[in-house]
């Protein structure tokens, strides 16, 4: 028993100690809402057009930036989870008189790390947690081994 | 002996005067508001950075560069957020810049000086579209621009 608490309390103090050198200072952007680009391959008559749907789209709600580029036919609209690729795909659908499809950019080839980005991004905050719940372990295994002991001298 | 005094006063008098006068020159507040506060706090360049991601991913001079980044929704929000912080940081704002240098971030992947200006081109199009004023787009530029030679030809 005394070995697991002295096990737990080095743990919690090699989490906490990890989440000290790994984290990050805040930074107002923290708060800001995810967003993702999607870009639409577009048949406009001419660019006008062009630019007439990229300033519909800015007005969808979710939307937060649209462009329209007439060297690429493309639309990129920069868009938050309350609207999605299908919606933005059918509202640009029903707008211009031609098919909109979506331009799927290439994944990249070559070795990936195995390791998810966003589990290590998250490496700090899963570090504290865990240190704290084996920091509470810890407290409370030492709250029940000091009040056992006291019912057996008291006994 | 009195007329000393009077003078001496006056003298005192002119003195304090001419100090105070002074001081108040000097005291008078010069207003420094910060690039951060006149382009209109995070929220404004956040939308100023949709825009110019947009704008880069429309753009086929560059968009294969970053290609791999739109398709991955982590990579997307991390760039982002980095653009954010760099623009915001360099302005006098509140955000910690926590990416890698620009000489880290871009050595091998041998940008060209068109790719840099087509890159530059695209965020002075998302400036204009929100209608930045000259002044801001300058010092803005200015902060960005000495970053060119670690981020071409590395």
């Amino acid at each position: 028993m005394r070995f697991f608490r002295f096990s737990i309390a080095v743990f919690a103090l090699v989490c906490l100690a990890g989440w000290f050198l790994l984290r990050q200072p805040y930074s107002p952007t923290q708060e800001l809402q995810a967003v993702s680009y999607t870009a639409f391959n577009v048949v406009v008559p001419d660019s006008i057009a062009g630019f007439s749907l990229a300033q519909a789209a800015r007005g969808w709600e979710g939307v937060t930036a649209s462009t329209f580029n007439p060297a690429s036919g493309l639309l990129v609209v920069s868009h938050t989870a309350k609207i999605t690729e299908r919606d933005l795909l059918g509202h640009l659908q029903i707008l211009s008189s031609k098919p909109v499809s979506k331009k799927n950019f290439p994944e990249p080839v070559g070795a990936k790390c195995p390791v998810p980005q966003a589990a290590l991004a998250n490496l700090p905050n899963w570090l504290l947690g865990t240190g704290i719940i084996m920091g509470l372990t810890f407290v409370l295994l030492s709250i029940a081994q000091k009040k056992s002991h006291t019912l057996e001298l008291s006994a | 002996m009195k007329n000393l005094s009077i003078f001496l006063f006056a003298c005192l008098f002119a003195t304090f005067a001419l100090v105070s006068c002074g001081e108040k020159e000097d005291v008078t507040p010069t207003p420094t508001v910060s690039l951060y506060e006149r382009l209109g706090g995070i929220a404004a360049i956040s939308a100023v950075v949709d825009q110019f991601l947009a704008n880069v991913v429309g753009d086929n001079v560059i968009n294969a560069r970053f290609a791999p980044t739109v398709a991955d929704p982590f990579r997307t929000q991390l760039l982002r957020n980095n653009l954010i912080d760099q623009i915001c940081a360099g302005a006098g704002g509140p955000c910690q810049y926590k990416g890698k240098t620009m000489l880290e971030a871009h050595t091998g992947m041998q940008i060209t000086e068109a790719e840099f200006n087509a890159l530059v081109g695209d965020l002075v199009a998302a400036l204009n579209q929100f209608n930045v004023p000259q002044k801001e787009k300058d010092e803005l530029l200015a902060i960005l621009g000495p970053m060119k030679s670690d981020i071409v030809g590395q």
